[in-house]
């Protein structure tokens, strides 16, 4: 009875963590849209309204779901308290903070960090220029991201499952 | 006196200089070059400090005051200054980038001039009656070297006009055309100087443009502009007086003859449009009133000290 007991907790907790393991996937490709979506609102609050980057960044957050729109809110407010050295600096804080609870890759976070050397110091054209690369590198990010999810998710899922019951069958 | 809003621009080492002192209160300018001293510029004269400014000062007060945003202020930065939270005004230079004839920005920039900004209220008390006729503002010139109070002038004319003034003058719809933001010293689109009321400002526009879309569309009784001075200034001025609107204005120079002299003027003197001139000096300070001329009978009225 006990044995039996302790095979279903086994098997179930390694379905569990193959499960989160699959699912890491999925909010890596769940972040980089977000970052993407924040792009996009960063560069028409840039184009057309010339709003002020602390400004525009509030309204990336207002705009942006989860972690990655907080991490938009925190730098803006780093911004406004006019004590950073730059704009990089304040992103970098921004994601240090919440580095634990995001699924995006180093190289994502590079992309990411990448753009916000320059952000503010340059001229509207030099931003269209920027932002649409980093725009360009994430759709790449994005389409790896996808074809990870395809061949990954599945794998980690049947993987958690498979230990857990062959882990079962040893003890058996 | 230095404000919170310009001490919150200035990284420390700067901000220590100005609040370490006992002249702080009657700063005006404090004038930062790289590798140069820091001086401050007051009522009595410059004051050298011993801080030697840095880059890295100049550079943290582009940014604070940019809110690390420069691209947003690129119309500004053609003009050669931003004006900041309170209306104080930071004039730039540095290398200026050229795109064909036109100014495109500043880079480099090696040096900063932060103006403080002050309301005088009152300055126009002697001038304001002298100017209103069967409550009626009459089209007045206002005409004196630079640094004289011409501004500040005009500034406390828009108040006291905007807000009226008990039965000898009932508030009037009032627009200034502010084309480098001096007289209102809008901030994001908001006048950081009490302009009255009734007064509706059209911040950085081009004072030609900017009288015809005032007439349109906001239905001014007076427009107030600085420094008028081209064939197309003074076309939208007539516009103005043909529409029933009166002009308040400035002019640099050191009397009326200064306006009969230039032929851009000789239109406006002929057809009689301005009945007053307000001429101004700093002979006993910023702002003396030296006289106020008649154009319809060549009369002048001398005045005292404002």
């Amino acid at each position: 009875m006990i044995k039996g007991l302790g095979i279903i907790l086994i098997v179930g907790a390694s379905t569990i963590l193959g499960f989160y393991f699959g699912d890491k996937f999925k909010r890596r490709l769940k972040e980089l849209k977000e970052l993407q979506r924040g792009i996009y609102v960063l560069k028409s609050e840039i184009n057309f309204t010339r709003s002020l980057l602390p400004d525009a960044l509030e309204k990336v957050h207002e705009k942006c779901d989860g972690i990655i729109g907080d991490i938009f809110l925190k730098a803006a407010q780093l911004l406004n308290t006019n004590e950073e050295k730059d704009v990089y600096s304040c992103f970098t804080q921004s994601i240090n903070e919440r580095k634990g609870e995001l699924s995006l890759t180093q190289s994502d976070l590079g992309i990411f960090l990448d753009f916000t050397k320059s952000l503010g110091e340059v001229d509207i054209l030099g931003h269209n220029d920027m932002l649409g690369l980093a725009l360009d590198s994430l759709s790449k990010a994005i389409e790896d991201a996808e074809n990870n999810l395809d061949k990954n998710v599945k794998m980690y899922r049947y993987l958690g499952f498979s230990f857990g019951a062959m882990v079962g069958i040893i003890l058996i | 006196m230095i404000t919170r809003e310009v001490l919150d621009i200035l990284p420390e080492t700067i901000k220590k200089e100005v609040t370490g002192n006992s002249y702080s209160e009657k700063i005006q300018e404090i004038r930062i070059k790289v590798n140069k001293p820091l001086i401050f510029v007051g009522n009595n004269g410059e004051i050298k400090t011993n801080y030697i400014s840095k880059l890295d000062d100049v550079k943290n007060i582009i940014q604070r005051i940019s809110s690390y945003s420069i691209y947003a202020f690129e119309e500004e930065l053609r003009q050669g200054y931003i004006t900041i939270q309170g209306g104080h005004r930071v004039g730039i230079c540095g290398t200026c980038v050229l795109d064909g004839q036109t100014m495109k920005t500043i880079k480099n920039i090696s040096s900063l001039n932060i103006r403080v900004a002050k309301d005088i209220k009152g300055c126009a008390d002697f001038i304001l009656p002298r100017i209103v006729k069967d409550d009626n503002v009459q089209n007045t010139i206002i005409i004196s070297p630079p640094k004289c109070g011409k501004t500040t002038l005009l500034r406390d004319l828009a108040r006291q006009i905007s807000n009226g003034k008990g039965s000898k003058l009932t508030g009037k719809n009032l627009t200034i055309v502010d084309e480098r933001s001096e007289i209102a010293a809008c901030y994001r689109g908001a006048p950081q100087m009490d302009v009255g009321v009734r007064t509706d400002v059209l911040d950085n526009c081009p004072k030609s443009e900017g009288i015809i879309m005032a007439i349109r569309s906001m239905g001014p009784q007076v427009i107030i502009c600085d420094e008028i001075g081209t064939y197309k200034d003074m076309d939208s001025i007539v516009a103005a007086l043909n529409s029933g609107v009166n002009v308040i204005t400035t002019i640099h120079g050191f009397n009326e003859e200064d306006l009969f002299k230039r032929p851009v003027f000789k239109e406006i003197i002929e057809n009689k449009v301005f009945k007053k001139a307000v001429i101004l000096s700093n002979r006993r300070g910023i702002g003396t009133v030296e006289y106020i001329y008649d154009f319809t009978n060549g009369k002048i009225e001398r005045a005292v000290e404002l």
